[in-house]
């Protein structure tokens, strides 16, 4: 794409000859894409006729039964009376989590370079990411006898100290923090780990120029490590820009009830939800669809502004 | 290392330092203890699980629930079809995700970015459950392990990650190598893949994590008990306890010593442990590419 | 640059649609070939399944019940109707609704028998496209678990065929006509010198004795006087029978003048809803009813002294109540008459007569009449109780005078062990009557009880023949249902309160309550016309 930037004032015929002969001087690095190129047409390209689904009312029975419906499945999705709610939930709860759980693993990364014990190091990485091992199912079965209203240890825990028995999982006004920090346990440890293995990709000389020039560890930290980092912070920011429409249906599913829905119901519990009583495969789908263009807006705008201003960006 | 401590540290620096230990062995702690909880709670005797009070150590330990567990012939088919699943998805998803994010990590290639963006569109777009069992009944593969294999062999997220650290590893290099007249591919194989060891740990990770959580492949794709997955294995335990009671072998009379909440715990101990194991193999190559920096640094 | 980008999107995904167009046809071939539903194959003479030179293959599938591969009772259906049979088992509960869905959409995979549950609108597709039998012309000549149904409640037939007779789903497991009671710990009672309760009022009383007066005299507070399964509201269905005429369920009801109500918004509902909220702030009830929690697991792990539950914890061999008595000795849980609230009718809660779950021989099945026949010849009293409780004498023994007694039990080490099969498709017919030989003498005693004790009760429920018609109530149903129960548990729970109540029955309403109810009574009214011409023709 850049060639063809550069040469805008060349006629199509001679930036198609200069692009050709581009590809043939990198033909090896087209040869080590075949396998990428056949693994994403063939299990990612191939199905994704289903999402003509959205525009239908699908029959996966008798495919011949199937009628296109234009854009019918969206606007029943829009229209439904708790559309704004739900939609309110899953941006607020996202957001949140992207706030307050984004700079978490940057911090914990920074600070674990620091650390000079090889085998602390190590401990703590490990343990760290421990809970990332684990999937929502089983976490949450965790979470519920922690947070038991009867005997879970946290729920005494706070009996103790405030006198007064909070449920949590219950209670509109704890729910959505519990996710937060339930998802920032889950999450920061998968983080960290992607940070730090940028940092261990940093070029040594770089430490030892600072350190000649008598920079201490916290400038060390600010000067040299945190821009090095900087492009996979960036990439990491975008793509979880692009999942502000992903609340986390697991987390949210496995530990909600009735008692939050105003708070806590979010797209994806809602339309499964909607599923379980319609078994509308080509709702859902539209519902989906919905998400994924924001997603793609969303990635799209987020990669400009971070273009504009200098950074790399994804694309 | 050694030389390091040498060197004199500031007051403040010292005081961080003091303050970085504690903090991560709260951290730790924090991270650990619902863990040995659950642990703890999988030892213990029934009646202690129901009425509570389980908090550092076993109550009226035993080791009924495992016994029984394991007594279950699909476990033992669960760990074998997750681990072939989780080694070979792990292998080539790892090479296949690093050979298609080097090419699209060059920017003068011609249509790099056209192809990153149509790999990027899979991570927000995909044709949904149906549409993909129809391709696996296409290609035979309904009922065969490789269905577990395939589909997630490689990721969105995983190339654009990968293709940026790719990105951060200097051009000068390369250079020296190509005016050796070194092709790009045994450029790739003999000096990007040795310098990206952390990368590759992590993504090898990443990739074999998502194979030993997943369940959902067995549930489209799998009709044989004996093929099943291991989590698919666990989660029917879970949502079926009274079912998993059964199938756990629990005579009912011998009842005493199990109940479902028991072998909720121990399931998931079966399911964490074995990747706990593996880790820290994994992990050596984290903390050796900070070696090499700390040392010099 | 941008346009090329997003046209090189489009055309490649024009391109995957194009390329999978041809699995599209497939299918409608499949859907063509087969769509003779109604225009069953019957033969002259009736199969004679015991003497077949054929090997037939039959693929079943089940989600409860034995799943293991080649049991004894398989090698014994086997060899006794010369089968292959494959045992497919769903992925467990919260999964099997997707499994059943593509193991229907592949014909290459779709098995010759599918069991299945809810999926009203899966079924009607189904059926309309040819995938299913109709087996009503096999039920004329194979007669077994037609009559089993039609002794217990010609209802069930009724719900389970279409509106031209044809009947494509056979009734899997239908409930007994009540199937709960109430339960209290005698033990309890006579600590602390108590009655058994009669009436609401009095139970309530009994229920902070249980909290507050330490019932189990070990000196600590840690005892509650209601129990029972979490979020599901047949735990108070003591208050809710007692509030009025059990108008206070879920769903709809049918008022005694033939119109119809949404239970939720009643004033029956206000009151109890009022009533339990109290108990539950007092701490009289488990904190954790509330939440989702399994009923075995809170009956097993006891700590407290009233609930409502399952008839069958009565039988001696019931494994809940097994594991419960192991850790307290010294309990004893006796069920009780229901007690009886201001309009002193006490009712016990009665159960659906349709059957919640259904089996049903696909279009794939090389003998659909045999299948049929085969599993008919199953649903014998002798051979129904071979499948569900193995061998006289090894696995449970005839005391002769109409007892039984259990040896090897289907949730038993033996039967997984020496992989016996006891329960091998346990939902794929089973019968209530007196071939379940687990139940005790009392056990059957107290089922005949409640079920006399709630036909008042069924007289308001509304059942659905076919609940995929009613488009209205499926559109509007999910939003008016989770404003009910929003608004329910919370009340219960104590972060919302009932002086909101006309502001909650506004919700309802905002949310399309007319149209549903007008929907309702009309379908409904229908319906009871079909119901009465059915039973005029079953009487002829």
């Amino acid at each position: 794409m850049a060639v063809s930037k550069k040469a805008a004032p060349e006629s199509f015929k001679t930036r198609c000859q200069r692009t050709w002969r581009e590809m043939v001087k990198y033909r090896w690095l087209y040869f080590l894409l075949i396998p990428g190129i056949l693994f994403f047409a063939i299990f990612k390209y191939v199905p994704m006729y289903g999402l003509k689904i959205a525009f239908m009312d699908y029959n996966q029975y008798d495919p011949s039964k199937s009628l296109w419906v234009g854009l019918d499945q969206f606007v029943k999705l829009f229209s439904k009376r708790s559309f704004i709610p739900v939609l309110r939930n899953t941006v607020v709860i996202s957001l949140l989590k992207l706030i307050i759980g984004f700079p978490i693993p940057v911090i914990l990364a920074l600070m674990m370079n620091e650390m000079r014990s090889l085998k602390f190091k190590k401990v703590s990485q490990t343990l760290l990411y421990l809970p990332h091992f684990i999937s929502w199912v089983i976490l949450a079965g965790i979470i519920m006898t922690l947070l038991d209203p009867d005997n879970g240890l946290i729920t005494q825990v706070i009996a103790r100290l405030t006198g007064e028995r909070v449920m949590v999982l219950t209670s509109p006004k704890w729910f959505v923090p519990m996710l937060i920090v339930t998802d920032i346990y889950k999450g920061m440890g998968w983080g960290t780990i992607l940070y730090f293995a940028a940092i261990s990709g940093i070029d040594p000389q770089l430490y030892e120029a600072a350190s000649i020039d008598g920079a201490g560890k916290w400038k060390q930290a600010l000067n040299i490590t945190l821009p090095s980092i900087i492009p996979t912070i960036v990439v990491c920011f975008i793509l979880n820009c692009g999942n502000i429409l992903n609340a986390g249906f697991d987390q949210i599913f496995m530990l909600y009830s009735t008692h939050v829905y105003d708070v806590a119901d979010i797209i994806d519990t809602y339309v499964y939800r909607m599923g379980i009583e319609n078994a509308d495969y080509s709702f859902s789908t539209a519902a989906g669809m919905f998400k994924s263009v924001v997603a793609f807006i969303l990635i799209v705008v987020v990669n400009n502004i971070a273009k504009k201003t200098g950074n790399e960006g994804l694309y | 290392m050694q030389k390091h401590m040498a060197i004199k540290r500031s007051r403040g620096e010292v005081a961080f330092s003091v303050f970085n230990y504690i903090f991560f062995i709260l951290l730790c702690i924090i991270m650990v203890y619902p863990f040995w909880h659950v642990i703890m709670m999988s030892l213990s005797s029934v009646e202690a699980t129901a009425k509570g009070g389980v908090f550092l150590w076993p109550k009226g330990f035993n080791l009924d629930t495992y016994a029984k567990v394991f007594k279950d012939p699909s476990i033992w088919n669960g760990y074998l079809t997750t681990i072939v699943v989780t080694i070979s998805g792990a292998f080539f998803g790892t090479l296949f995700t690093a050979t298609t994010a080097y090419p699209l990590s060059k920017k003068d290639l011609p249509f790099s970015k056209t192809m990153l963006l149509l790999v990027l569109f899979t991570m927000l777009f995909s044709g949904g459950m149906i549409p993909g069992y129809l391709l696996m009944k296409n290609l035979g593969l309904i009922d065969n392990r490789l269905s577990l294999v395939l589909p997630g062999l490689v990721s969105a997220y995983n190339v654009i990650i990968m293709k940026s650290f790719f990105q951060s590893i200097p051009e000068s290099l390369e250079e020296s190598a190509k005016i050796d007249g070194a092709t790009e591919v045994t450029i790739f194989w003999k000096i990007i893949l040795p310098l990206s060891k952390a990368t590759i740990a992590t993504i090898a990770l990443f990739t074999a994590v998502g194979y030993w959580n997943d369940y959902f492949s067995t549930v489209l794709y799998i009709n044989t008990k004996e093929k099943w997955a291991l989590q698919a294995v666990l989660r029917y335990m879970l949502t079926n306890t009274n079912q998993a009671m059964q199938s756990a072998g629990v005579t009912v009379a011998a009842a005493t010593n199990v109940t479902a909440a028991t072998i909720k715990s121990a399931s998931v101990v079966i399911a964490t442990v074995p990747i706990l194991c593996v880790y820290p193999f994994v992990q050596k190559y984290f903390v050796k590419g900070v070696m090499i920096g700390g040392v010099k640094g | 640059m941008k346009k090329r980008v997003a046209a090189l999107l489009l055309s490649v995904v024009m391109a995957a649609g194009m390329l999978t167009g041809c699995g599209g046809s497939g299918d409608k071939a499949q859907g063509g070939s087969s769509n003779a539903g109604t225009e069953t194959p019957v033969s002259d003479e009736p199969i004679d399944v015991l003497n077949q030179s054929e090997t037939m293959k039959m693929a079943v599938v089940c989600l409860q019940g034995y799943t293991q591969p080649d049991s004894q009772i398989q090698k014994w259906m086997e060899e006794r109707y010369n089968l292959d049979v494959e045992v497919v088992a769903l992925p467990g509960w919260s999964d099997a609704v997707a499994k059943i869905t593509l193991l229907m959409t592949d014909e290459t995979q779709r098995p010759d028998i599918i069991w299945w549950w809810n999926m009203e609108e899966d079924f009607v597709q189904w059926v309309d496209a040819g995938l299913l039998v109709n087996v009503a012309p096999y039920m004329e000549k194979y007669t077994v678990m037609r009559d089993y149904y039609n002794s217990i409640d010609p209802g069930i037939l009724f719900y389970a065929a279409s509106d031209d007779g044809a009947i494509y789903r056979i009734p899997g497991d239908v409930a007994e006509p009540a199937c709960e009671t109430l339960w209290i710990r005698q033990d309890w009672l006579d600590n602390l010198n108590l009655e058994v309760p009669t009436t609401l009022d009095e139970l309530e009383d009994v229920l902070y004795a249980f909290t507050n007066d330490d019932p189990d005299q070990n000196g600590v507070k840690d005892t509650y006087g209601l129990g029972g399964d979490g979020y599901d509201i047949r735990s108070f269905w003591p208050w809710i029978q007692g509030s009025g005429d059990s108008l206070g369920r879920d769903g709809f009801v049918r008022k005694d003048d033939g119109t119809y109500v949404y239970g939720p918004t009643t004033e029956d509902r206000r009151i109890w809803l009022e009533r339990v909220a109290k108990l539950y702030a007092d701490g009289v009830i488990t904190p954790n009813i509330i939440t989702d929690t399994d009923r075995d697991e809170e009956m097993a792990n006891g700590g407290f002294g009233v609930t409502y539950n399952w008839v069958v914890y009565n039988n001696p061999s019931n494994g809940t109540m097994k594991s419960f008595y192991s850790t307290n000795p010294e309990a004893k849980w006796v069920p009780i008459d229901m007690v009886a609230g201001d309009n002193g009718n006490p009712q016990d809660d009665p159960a659906s007569v349709a059957a919640w779950c259904y089996f049903g021989i696909t279009n794939v099945c090389s003998d659909p009449e045999r299948a049929y026949a085969i599993w008919d010849d199953m649903a014998k009293p002798e051979n129904y109780i071979h499948r569900r409780f193995g061998v006289e004498g090894e696995h449970y023994k005839d005391n002769g005078d109409g007892t039984y007694e259990i040896i090897v039990s289907g949730d038993g080490d033996e039967n997984t062990g020496q992989n016996i099969g006891i329960k091998l498709f346990q939902d794929l017919f089973s019968r209530k009557d007196e071939c379940n030989i687990e139940n005790s003498e009392s056990t059957s005693a107290l089922f005949d009880k409640v079920f006399e004790n709630s036909r008042d009760a069924y007289k308001n429920m509304v059942e659905k023949k076919n609940p995929a018609a009613y488009v209205k109530n499926n559109e509007l149903g999910t939003d008016v249902g989770d404003i009910a129960k929003e608004y329910m548990w919370s009340v219960i729970g104590g972060t919302k309160s009932v002086d909101d109540w006309d502001a909650y029955v506004q919700d309802v309403e905002n949310a399309g309550l007319q149209e549903m109810v007008d929907e309702l009574t009309e379908l409904q009214n229908e319906q009871a016309k079909q119901y009465e011409e059915y039973m005029s023709k079953a009487a002829q």
